[in-house]
């Protein structure tokens, strides 16, 4: 509901205002996800899947279950990997800028802070019936890095992201069976 | 009668051309005027390498200004910060702006390090590794490449297991600060803050630096503020700009206080406005002359050298007073006759108690001595050789403030015939000398701090905020060969490490976490060799990667291997530059380095840190705030003692003057020291070095009180004089105890306290009683 509140620029005449009539923000999400990973050195590609649930603002917990199992905590101050319920690593992102940058943006992602997006990328895409499609381009140079490109589409809920990276690697994830 | 007095004039205009031609030569120099007050401090007597630490320590940060632009968005903090530092940069005081880093930069930094992945590695992954614990590498691996989130995955044939990405990962720069588009941004901060930091290309001391670098800023300080951007700063050049600025506001303040009622004083007693020039004539030639001398002989003038000195107006006033006063009463070729022994003995006592400062190892004492002997010398000169010429046709005549003095003084008790006065004198040396004695010491530099609350508060935030590090307090090993302190660093750091946890210590920075001794980066080779044989097969297993991919991942591995980390290269690469300091030195026969430590160290820390370093030969912990409070303490105990030789020696030439008279002469200082020091015990919770060098100064002025008053047998024309001469050093003096800087401060108080008590006592000591004027 919430996902959509950047601001459109290209096509479709869409705005920040029509936008923000077509989603609202929910407090609680969950659902499940599938995951494909393309590494294009070995020209292959890793499936995974599994459920998330997030607390807008406060935090994201993503479980993947497929063909490993993982619990990856997430909050805007730290990532704690979990499995068999036991706490391996925690990586503090006061101390860790670079992954904080990640961190933040999939924060933004899943849980709609265009204005903290709008720092990271530049924004376009279309707006038809609902429908819509996102792409973001780093402003950040030194951004470009890792992430060249992400493509977001969706209704009133974010459907699928991809991550594109630099040397060719790139996540795909579908959301489903959402349920707020 | 024509011969001497011409040989007189030709006399008093060479020494004046003389003085003129040391001041413009001093002014043609560029003078520069000094106020931190660590180079009023001695060098450090400890070993070359530990001074040479000090030395690029103290250095790298009194030549570093930080500034921190934040603002409640991004836009707006980013535009400023470039704007800012686009124009700072074009400063020619400015030899290195960092604020901003592109792309190819950080690509660059990332290439240099890569192809040494498997030979430097991460302190989580060396430990994994040591324990044995090589699954949960492979699992970390296979997780990073599940996780959503991809954090700089390198390629899984290069580096299967994401070494160089943990490495990189957990590689902190110096300061908490991250590339954010370009430009550095602070990390951890509520609102978007950025930095922009310059390294002066000059003195931060320099006033032509100041007020280039500090003006442009402040030019900016209008709109960044209507802006809504805060801007705050540390480094050494704001201190020093404050200081400056704060002495010569004190100096136009106090200064011109002092100046006026002197000015008024004599103007009322002399009751004609040629006194005053004719006395501020010597001042003015003293002082020019001594700062000319302490220019050229030092390179620069301290400001508390210039303060001290500039006080030196109080003694060399004496000349000119007691040389005016006697005019009065004295036909023009007579009174130098008259008095010149006096002034001769009085000049004496002066000298010698100023020279002997300069035998002390402080630089700024040896300035001061530098600046109060000439100034002494030349307002001395000034009034034996330009006054008789200048009061050559004066009228002689009694001044009627004289004959006012004589009734105040002759309503005031003598010790002589009082038994209760001596009494009390008596007991009151007692309870001065238990306080005394009672009394702690202040030497902590940190109380003599002369900037601003404000910007201390300020330059902590800023360093709170950056996790800067502290220039004082370090570790310095030193050792035959650098592989041989990165291996001792390397000894040491679990030590930090367990500080660390323990909360005792925040952070620190040493150059073996950056560049690994060859030992440590042959043990890591190794232990990833292990880790390859034995799971990397596993691992491609689960993603189903060919096994020939296998053979050419352990191919890459044997090539890596090869590369191994030198100091050499190190220093080539771009992100050693800021580490680079962390070396002090390094050939072929010694090196040296540093461990700095973040924030301020606590006291337990501290004392775990040298007990590590005692246990140590090669490690030393070096604590420059506490050097230099010891420093002081031990220099004020030498300096006690040389005061008190000085004085021995002038005791002995005056005893053999004034015989049984000299208790009149010696008493008065003696005692108004010891009542002063009393007084400063309660008022002041303890004594340093500035009150004792304050002391020298009552001892001077108390001296020359007693010297010239058993010099005309306590004529009412020298009472006058001294009285007058106490006035005008109280109010050159005793006025800097309002001064804010705590150093002045100390010294006008016990100047205030000193000359008030040395004239009481004078008074009470004195050996005549009879009114009127009392011509020898």
């Amino acid at each position: 509901m919430y996902i959509l509140l950047w601001p459109i620029i290209s096509s479709a005449d869409i705005s920040v205002e029509k936008l923000s009539n077509i989603v609202t923000s929910p407090e609680y999400l969950e659902g499940g996800f599938s995951q494909e990973k393309y590494l294009s050195e070995l020209e292959a590609t890793l499936s995974s899947s599994g459920v998330f649930s997030y607390q807008r603002d406060s935090s994201i917990r993503w479980e993947t279950l497929e063909p490993i199992k993982n619990v990856l905590m997430m909050s805007p101050q730290s990532i704690i990997n979990i499995q068999g319920g036991i706490e391996i690593a925690k990586m503090d992102l006061k101390s860790n800028p670079a992954v904080a940058i990640f961190s933040d943006i999939f924060f933004s992602v899943l849980t709609a802070e265009w204005e903290t997006l709008s720092t990271y990328f530049s924004l376009s895409g279309t707006l038809v019936d609902e429908q819509w499609q996102v792409e973001l381009l780093p402003v950040d140079k030194s951004m470009t890095q890792v992430m060249s490109r992400v493509a977001l589409k969706g209704d009133t809920l974010l459907r699928e992201l991809i991550f594109y990276e630099k040397n060719g690697d790139r996540t795909t994830i579908h959301f489903e069976n959402l349920s707020q | 009668m024509k011969n001497p007095l011409t040989i007189s004039v030709l006399a008093a205009i060479s020494w004046l051309f003389f003085a003129l031609v040391v001041t413009v030569s001093a002014i043609r120099s560029g003078p520069t005027f000094d106020s931190s007050i660590m180079s009023l401090l001695p060098k450090s007597d400890q070993q070359p390498v530990v001074q040479m630490a000090v030395e690029q320590m103290s250095d790298r940060f009194s030549k570093r200004l930080i500034l921190l632009l934040s603002a409640d968005n991004e836009g707006k903090a980013r535009a400023a910060t470039s704007q800012l530092a686009g124009d700072l940069a074009t400063l020619l005081d400015i030899s290195k702006i960092d604020w901003h880093i592109d792309d190819k930069q950080i690509e660059r930094i990332q290439q240099e390090s890569y192809p040494y992945r498997f030979s430097i590695l991460d302190k989580a992954s060396r430990e994994l590794l040591l324990a044995g614990k090589q699954k949960q590498i492979q699992d970390r691996a296979l997780l990073r490449l599940y996780n959503p989130l991809s954090m700089g995955q390198t390629s899984l044939i290069d580096d299967p297991f994401g070494l160089f990405t943990e490495m990189s990962l957990t590689r902190k720069n110096e300061l908490n600060i991250q590339a954010s588009n370009s430009l550095l941004k602070v990390t951890g901060t509520e609102v978007p803050t950025y930095m922009i930091m310059l390294t002066l290309a000059g003195d931060p001391f320099s006033p032509a630096v100041q007020e280039k670098v500090l003006g442009e800023i402040t030019a900016h300080s209008m709109s960044l503020k209507q802006a809504g951007i805060t801007l705050r700063m540390s480094g050494m050049l704001l201190h020093a700009e404050a200081g400056a600025r704060q002495a010569s506001h004190e100096i136009s303040t106090i200064g011109i206080g002092s100046l006026l009622g002197i000015i008024v004083m004599i103007l009322w007693v002399f009751r004609q406005f040629r006194p005053v020039v004719l006395m501020l004539f010597p001042v003015v030639v003293g002082c020019l002359t001594a700062a000319a001398v302490t220019m050229l002989v030092f390179g620069r003038v301290h400001l508390i050298t210039f303060a001290f000195g500039a006080g030196l107006v109080g003694v060399s006033i004496d000349y000119a007073l007691h040389f005016l006063c006697e005019r009065h009463a004295s036909s023009s070729g007579s009174v130098l006759r008259k008095i010149l022994p006096g002034l001769l003995l009085g000049l004496f006592s002066s000298v010698t108690a100023y020279a002997a400062q300069a035998f002390t190892p402080f630089p700024g004492l040896q300035q001061m001595a530098v600046f109060s002997v000439v100034g002494l010398v030349a307002s001395w000169l000034t009034v034996v050789l330009w006054f008789p010429l200048l009061t050559n046709n004066d009228a002689q005549r009694t001044l009627t403030a004289v004959n006012k003095l004589d009734i105040v003084r002759h309503y005031f008790p003598r010790v002589e015939g009082s038994p209760i006065l001596i009494v009390l004198l008596l007991i009151m040396v007692g309870i001065s000398v238990t306080l005394i004695i009672g009394s702690k010491s202040l030497d902590d530099i940190r109380l003599l701090q002369t900037s601003p609350e404000s910007l201390l508060m300020q330059e902590k935030e800023v360093q709170k905020i950056l996790g800067g590090s502290s220039s004082s307090q370090f570790l310095l090993i030193d050792e035959d060969s650098l592989e041989e302190c990165l291996q001792k660093e390397e000894q040491i750091i679990p030590l930090l490490d367990s500080l660390k946890e323990q909360g005792l210590l925040l952070g620190y920075q040493a150059v073996s976490q950056q560049l690994p001794s060859y030992q440590r980066q042959t043990e890591n080779i190794v232990l990833i060799k292990q880790l390859y044989t034995q799971h990397l097969n596993s691992f491609y297993d689960k993603l189903h990667i060919a096994n020939e991919k296998l053979l050419e991942a352990s191919s890459t591995l044997e090539q890596a291997t090869m590369f191994q980390l030198s100091p050499e290269l190190w220093l080539k690469q771009q992100e050693s530059e800021m580490w680079q300091d962390l070396i002090v030195t390094y050939d072929g026969e010694a090196a040296a380095t540093i461990i700095r430590f973040t924030g301020i160290i606590s006291d337990d820390a501290k004392q775990k840190l040298m007990g590590l370093a005692n246990k140590d030969r090669g490690v030393t912990y070096i604590d420059q705030v506490q050097n230099i409070s010891d420093l002081m303490s031990n220099y004020r105990n030498v300096f006690t003692s040389w005061i008190v030789m000085a004085y021995f020696c002038v005791l002995l030439v005056l005893v053999f003057r004034y015989k049984t008279q000299v208790w009149r002469v010696i008493l008065p200082p003696l005692l108004a020291s010891l009542f002063t020091l009393a007084l400063l015990v309660h008022l002041e919770q303890g004594l340093n070095l500035f009150h004792l060098m304050a002391l020298i100064l009552v001892l001077g002025i108390g001296l020359d009180m007693g010297i010239f008053l058993a010099e005309t047998g306590e004529s009412s024309h020298t009472w006058l004089a001294v009285s007058l001469s106490t006035y005008t050093s109280l109010l050159a003096f005793g006025l800097l105890a309002l001064s804010d800087t705590p150093v002045l401060h100390h010294f006008g108080l016990t100047v205030l306290i000193g000359l008030v008590a040395v004239l009481l006592l004078a008074l009470i000591m004195r050996k005549n009683n009879t009114i009127g004027v009392v011509q020898i």
